[in-house]
């Protein structure tokens, strides 16, 4: 079977299934190593298990205790894997004893030392029975079958001696033993029995196989033969409760067959097959019998061949899929296959009465011989051979069809070569560069192979081809299409097989591969129609796998994208539904929670920005909040515990790290920053993958700018703006004005928070947040020969923020003071480097907009001559430039206000600052409120401003004629009134609700003031 | 004898006639019509019937209902190069049909046997960029012209139509197809309607040729002519520019189809194609021409227009080496097709 495992590409979507040995990490690997090699040498992947065993020998943080028998399980995997491994035999059994030699070196005393000395034996057994099975072959010659008969005979006799010391090991350790009285004692008696079990049964083995060796008349032979018998059964009489003692009965039977007692070893056969119990060990031990009875009833000693057929359909109806295609289940269903053709033949064509029985005889023959000349194996040709026995009269159609299943079997093997190279090519990292551009190169000609024999098979495929074996040969072209990255075509293959063949047993992985093939392929497309479609694909393969296979991981991978794309509809609720339905020990359930917890988080967002009107209450944010933070907690715990540090476990660290800040939870976030496997700095630092996308990287910058003031970890505030300032200004457009946004944003965000606090009633933990913030902007301040004009500007602009939020809620005059002073400082310090470096500011015209900022705070510092200097700095170089002046007549207005000035109100209405023009006449640089309002009542996009300038020429003119008395006072709140009329007449809606409040409520004051007399 | 729509039917159907030769007497004729087996010796043979004495019956077998007939002096390597042809070996039969020396054959039913599947090899080898489709026309036409008393006469008439509809002319190829329009057996009937009907479209007459295919639901014909009526049907309305009428039918088909039959199969996704490519829904239709590259590659002509869409497709979506390969598919295996542009 084909893994299909990948994980990553679904970033875009996970799918895929997962090499075994890939997601085990060292300290998983210590628990898991043991069941995972015994599953892989199980599943017949030896290749793989061998992979698996080099890459933990080099690895150098593999446990001691694994490392110690590593050579033990090389040997018992080669030992194993000796007749399926893709290399010569003989190679394989001598490599596996060397592995054996090295560990009894290493290790004498070792508590596997018997084993392995049994196993050096087992080798020397399976070197005897090679050649033995040398010696079937027809076209041998007497002296050489009789010269290598003798020649296993020599292994098997050394093979002995060591089996028989093993068996009086183990003895001599068991009294020595004696009753166990602990469990660890009574784990290491079993063993005992164990091996001493193995050694008696493998020494009964090597006798038979010793008597074997001589001719059958020899009296050698029956003499063997007679004495194996009885070591069988000896060990059945005393173990017969064990598998070892089943084992040597069927063993005994095998003596008493070869040695002429045919009909007593029917006996013993048949009562083993009368046994209950189909459990995986039993069922093997069953097939032997099986092939012992009617390899027996069909001898020409024998000759109950109806009696074989019968056994053979008992075996044939109760054989599981795997059982039948083993070689011991090719050579029953030969053996069976020859055994109903004998019964046929024996049967008189003309009798009507045994027409049935013959009719049925041959099909069950025509059946069985044609099933193993389809399969590659010993009895293959055989099979084809007996195919074309006059009674069955099959023609070479049935060669073509058996044609099909070879080509299959070949496309088969090649891909399973090429997985197990591409794992080796990932995994084992002593690979040098020569040795893995020749893996690559192999890699290559395999997948050329296994396409040319899968298609080849396609081709040959006909109407009497097994459908089972056709939709074999489309799934593994799906896959290997996918491996390929001709993800269209893999696509359409499995789609095809889980839409039109459900059933097949690998229709879930092919549709597994179809959408993997269709996540791709909407992660790749570049237009949108294309992603539309792919995505819809995908959504309706994902929904077939649910609605067909509602678990496994295939599943859990299906649901995981109807999570995403619930989300994409912004269904909630469908997504929390599809969410249950994945395990919690799904290797998708990290994801899908980190994929809903972030939505969730971004939905909260969404309805905290709506108007109140529109906005969810504080109970129903709070529940939402709640849960996207258990949400992504739960997912980002699962994919830490799994090791999986990618891009979206970077990008849920940074929004559960969020929200935790917004909540002032800031102890819980600095884990989250600096944990040295997943915390975000250190992989930023690390240059990570996980990192790769800049944005995400930049907001967790953020994210712990805002972490490390809140903390007052001023220290790693400063290395992260650092960092920030690094990133941002990475090569690339735009740097310094997304830098500019940014800081403008996190002044604003940190306002937020701020807020939150003041109206969630937390004034500790605001003052706190408040006074952590200020110093560290202060740090920023104070740096100003390295700081960049950024963080001045940030600086600046957040303190001169921090004071009109503070003079806002009409809080203590001196701290807005002491924030507008801070705000000053900064703008000065731009301005100071400035003049030693043009460079400093980014263009000519931030000079201006840093003097008017400047001026502002000096104006509400009520410091007017100083605000007055820089505005007409600034005006002398652009004299039209709006927000100067409307900052000067401020300015005029504000100074106005401090006494023995009031004649700077009619500086206010009527501008100042003469000067001479180059054609000797004068000019006011500073416009007032008269002039700005004429000017700016000529372009209508200037309304605010216009009825800024309108009002403000009313108000100064009010508070002028407030300073005076008699006929000066009277005159000018008659005007003062009059400016509010002509607004009136011109304006009906007074520039709107809260431009004409302030209108009525001064011309309620000017009212006022002229009913009473004046002065 | 059919040739395409029949094909696979006939390869299954050999097996068994193979199957049970061990009881046939070396001597017999046998004439085989479905899973029917009959051995006995031809009397006579015209185009419509076929006379077999057989244990002292006379029966009359319809010459359009016989699927094979094997001659009981036939050359091995006939019997040989039959079987080769109908599993789809066209270089093995026409290598042992080559071998045959005609002048020694003794009879001339053997003589028109040899002709004909020598005539039938040519001309889906041709179809197949080897040798060259004129060449095996002319072969084709000579046997119609010279054998009109054989029981593959209609067959070979059906051939040359073929042939002609490869090299573009649809009107010629029209002619050979109305002359097997009026034989008296409805499934024969019912597939001249729908090789009329392609020829009719591809001659830029979408509406007698949605006439033609609609007849054949008249004849009550088995499947599956009946479905690629209908894809006929979608085909001719998309060519009309009634492309959602055209996409509903080919659905509709679709949902009826057997995922193995590989005829059908590949003509309902190529209709599918079209139709999408004609939405302008070009990454559907490439899926939809994928699945006969993939799965419904064994009709030539079939596979030929799914490869030439696909080439034109993968280029609109950027993947030239996607586009060269399947170019590259198409010269070599269908050098000759009517699809191949470049021919």
């Amino acid at each position: 079977m084909i893994s299909i495992l990948r994980t990553n590409r679904i970033g875009r979507l996970l799918l895929i299934v997962t090499i075994l040995a890939s997601c085990i990490t060292t300290a998983q690997a210590a628990r898991a190593w043991k069941p995972m090699l015994d599953g892989l040498r199980q599943r017949g992947f030896y290749d793989t298990a061998l992979v698996y065993l080099e890459q933990m020998k080099a690895d150098p943080n593999a446990p001691e205790a694994i490392k110690e028998v590593l050579d033990y399980e090389i040997g018992i995997t080669l030992l194993t894997g000796s007749e399926s491994l893709d290399r010569d035999p003989e190679e394989t059994l001598d490599e596996a004893g060397a592995h054996f030699e090295t560990f009894l070196a290493a290790h004498p005393h070792h508590p596997l030392a018997g084993k392995v000395r049994s196993h050096l034996a087992n080798i020397l057994l399976r070197r005897g029975r090679v050649l033995t099975e040398v010696t079937r072959q027809s076209e041998l010659s007497q002296e050489k079958r009789a010269a290598l008969l003798t020649e296993a005979r020599a292994y098997y006799e050394k093979a002995l001696p060591i089996y028989r010391e093993a068996e009086k090991a183990a003895n001599a350790e068991l009294k020595k033993l004696g009753k166990p009285t602990s469990p660890e004692l009574q784990e290491q008696v079993s063993q005992l029995q164990t091996d001493l079990l193995e050694a008696k049964l493998m020494g009964a083995t090597c006798l038979f196989e010793t008597a074997m060796t001589y001719p059958a008349e020899d009296e050698k032979r029956q003499k063997g033969l007679r004495n194996s018998a009885k070591e069988f059964e000896s060990i059945y009489e005393r173990y017969q409760g064990f598998l070892a003692g089943l084992y040597a009965r069927l063993g005994q039977g095998r003596c008493l067959k070869e040695s002429g007692d045919q009909k007593r070893a029917v006996e013993l056969f048949e009562s083993l097959l009368l046994l209950p119990g189909d459990s995986p060990v039993m069922s093997r031990l069953k097939q032997q019998a099986y092939q012992a009875l009617i390899e027996t009833l069909a001898s020409p000693e024998v000759k109950r061949f109806a009696d074989a057929a019968q056994w053979y359909q008992q075996w044939a109806d109760s054989a599981q899929p795997t059982e039948r295609s083993s070689p011991e289940g090719l050579q029953i269903e030969f053996e069976g296959g020859i055994a109903c053709l004998q019964a046929a033949a024996i049967l008189t064509k003309k009798d009507p009465k045994s027409q049935a029985d013959r009719k049925r005889f041959l099909n069950t023959a025509r059946r069985a011989l044609l099933e193993v000349a389809r399969t590659p194996g010993s009895y293959q040709e055989a099979a084809r051979a007996k195919l074309a026995d006059p009674l069955l009269g099959m023609d070479f159609e049935e060669s073509e069809a058996a044609d099909f299943a070879s080509i299959l079997k070949q496309g088969k093997l090649s891909l399973d070569r090429l997985t197990t190279m591409q794992k080796r090519l990932v995994f084992d990292r002593s690979l040098t560069a020569e040795q893995r551009d020749a893996l690559n190169r192999q890699i290559a000609d395999l997948r050329t192979e296994a396409f040319a024999h899968l298609h080849d098979a396609l081709r040959r495929a006909d109407s009497k081809t097994p459908i089972d074996q056709l939709n074999d040969a489309r799934y593994y072209l799906a896959y290997l299409y996918l491996k390929d990255e001709q993800l269209p075509q893999a696509a359409v293959l499995g789609d095809f097989l889980v839409t039109h063949y459900p059933d097949h047993p690998q229709a879930k992985e092919a549709a597994a591969v179809a959408l993997a093939a269709y996540a791709d392929l909407t992660g790749e497309s570049e237009s949108p129609a294309s992603k539309e479609i792919f995505n819809r694909k995908m959504i309706e393969t994902a929904k077939r796998i649910t609605a067909q296979w509602p678990e496994g991981p295939e599943a859990a991978s299906a649901w995981t994208i109807l999570i995403r794309s619930a989300l994409m509809d912004h269904r909630l609720d469908r997504a929390r539904e599809f969410l249950a339905k994945i395990p919690a020990d799904s290797a998708n359930r990290g994801n899908a929670e980190l994929l809903l917890g972030r939505e969730l988080w971004a939905e909260t967002l969404r309805a905290m920005r709506k108007e109140k009107a529109g906005r969810p209450d504080e109970a129903k944010l709070s529940a939402m909040t709640a849960e996207a933070k258990k949400l992504l907690s739960d997912g980002i715990q699962r994919n830490v515990d799994a090791n999986r540090i990618d891009p979206f476990l970077f990008a849920s660290i940074v929004a559960l790290a969020q929200i935790q800040l917004r909540e002032g939870q800031t102890d819980q976030v600095i884990p989250w920053l600096e944990n040295s496997t997943y915390g975000l700095l250190p992989l930023i630092k690390q240059a990570h993958p996980a990192t790769a996308n800049r944005a995400y990287r930049i907001e967790a910058l953020k994210t712990a700018l805002r972490a490390y003031i809140a903390h007052q970890d001023f220290a790693k505030a400063e290395t992260t703006m650092d960092l920030l300032e690094k990133a941002i200004l990475e090569p690339g457009a735009d740097g310094q004005k997304q830098l500019n946004q940014i800081y403008v944003t996190l002044g604003r965000e940190l306002e937020k928070i701020l807020e939150s606090l003041r109206t969630q009633g937390k004034p500790e933990e605001l003052d706190r947040v408040t006074q952590a913030f200020e110093q560290f902007l202060d740090r920023i301040a104070g740096r100003s020969e390295n700081a960049s004009f950024q963080s001045l500007m940030w600086v600046g602009s957040t303190f001169f923020q921090m004071a009109t939020t503070v003079e806002a809620q009409n809080r203590a005059a001196p701290l807005t003071q002491k924030y507008f002073a801070k705000a000053a400082g900064a703008f000065e310090a731009i301005l100071a480097r400035a003049k030693t470096d043009p460079a400093f500011l980014p263009n000519p015209n931030a000079g201006l907009a840093i003097r008017i900022r400047l001026a502002e705070c000096f104006r509400r510092l009520k410091k007017y001559p100083e605000a007055m200097r820089l505005l007409v700095e600034v005006l002398r170089k652009r004299v039209a430039l709006v927000d100067a002046q409307i900052e000067a007549a401020k300015t005029y207005e504000g100074w106005g206000s401090t006494p023995g000035n009031e004649r700077r109100y009619l500086n206010a209405i009527l501008g100042g600052q003469q000067i001479k023009k180059k054609d000797g006449s004068t000019t006011k640089l500073v416009w007032g409120w008269g002039k700005l309002s004429k000017l700016l009542a000529r372009s209508p996009h200037n309304g605010d401003k216009f009825h800024q300038a309108r009002f403000h020429l009313a108000y100064c003119r009010y508070r002028y004629a407030m300073t005076q008395t008699g006929p000066t006072r009277e005159e000018n709140l008659r005007r003062a009134h009059q400016d509010i009329e002509i607004i009136r007449r011109l304006h009906p809606d007074l520039g709107g609700s809260q431009w004409a409040a302030r209108y009525n409520a001064l011309d309620r004051k000017i009212k006022a003031s002229q009913k009473k007399k004046s002065p | 004898m059919p040739i395409r729509v029949f094909s696979l039917l006939l390869l299954g159907l050999l097996t068994v006639w193979s199957g049970s030769g061990s009881e046939v007497r070396a001597a017999d004729d046998m004439v085989r019509l479905g899973k029917k087996t009959v051995s006995g010796k031809i009397t006579k043979m015209t185009s419509r019937e076929v006379t077999l004495e057989h244990d002292g019956k006379i029966e009359r077998f319809p010459a359009g209902l016989i699927d094979s007939i094997r001659l009981a002096e036939e050359p091995p390597r006939l019997t040989t190069a039959r079987s080769a042809i109908l599993s789809g070996r066209y270089e093995d039969a026409s290598r042992n049909l080559g071998e045959i020396n005609l002048d020694q054959i003794p009879s001339d039913p053997i003589r028109q046997e040899v002709e004909f599947y020598q005539a039938l090899a040519a001309a889906e080898l041709a179809r197949r960029g080897i040798g060259n489709l004129r060449d095996a026309g002319s072969q084709a036409i000579d046997f119609v012209n010279r054998y009109p008393n054989s029981y593959h006469w209609y067959a070979a008439n059906e051939l040359v139509g073929d042939l002609l509809m490869e090299i573009r002319r649809e009107t010629n190829a029209l002619e050979y197809y109305r002359a097997i329009e009026d034989v008296p057996w409805k499934s024969l009937q019912a597939r001249a309607k729908y090789k009329i009907g392609k020829a009719l479209l591809a001659a830029g007459r979408p509406q007698e040729a949605q006439a033609s295919f609609e007849l054949i639901d008249d004849l009550g014909a088995d499947a599956p002519l009946p479905l690629l009526a209908g894809l006929g049907k979608a085909r001719c309305l998309l060519a009309q520019g009634k492309g959602d009428e055209a996409l509903a039918l080919t659905q509709k088909v679709l949902n009826q189809v057997d995922p193995e039959n590989k005829l059908v199969g590949a003509e309902a996704y190529n209709t599918l194609g079209n139709c999408l490519r004609k939405a302008g829904r070009n990454e559907e239709a490439l899926l939809a021409f994928l699945h006969v590259d993939i799965l419904y590659f064994a009709d030539a002509d079939a596979h030929a227009e799914a490869l030439a869409n696909l080439a034109e497709l993968w280029n609109q979506m950027h993947r030239p080496d996607r586009a060269a390969e399947a170019n590259k598919t198409l010269q070599n295996r269908y050098r000759n097709s009517r699809w191949n542009r470049a021919k």
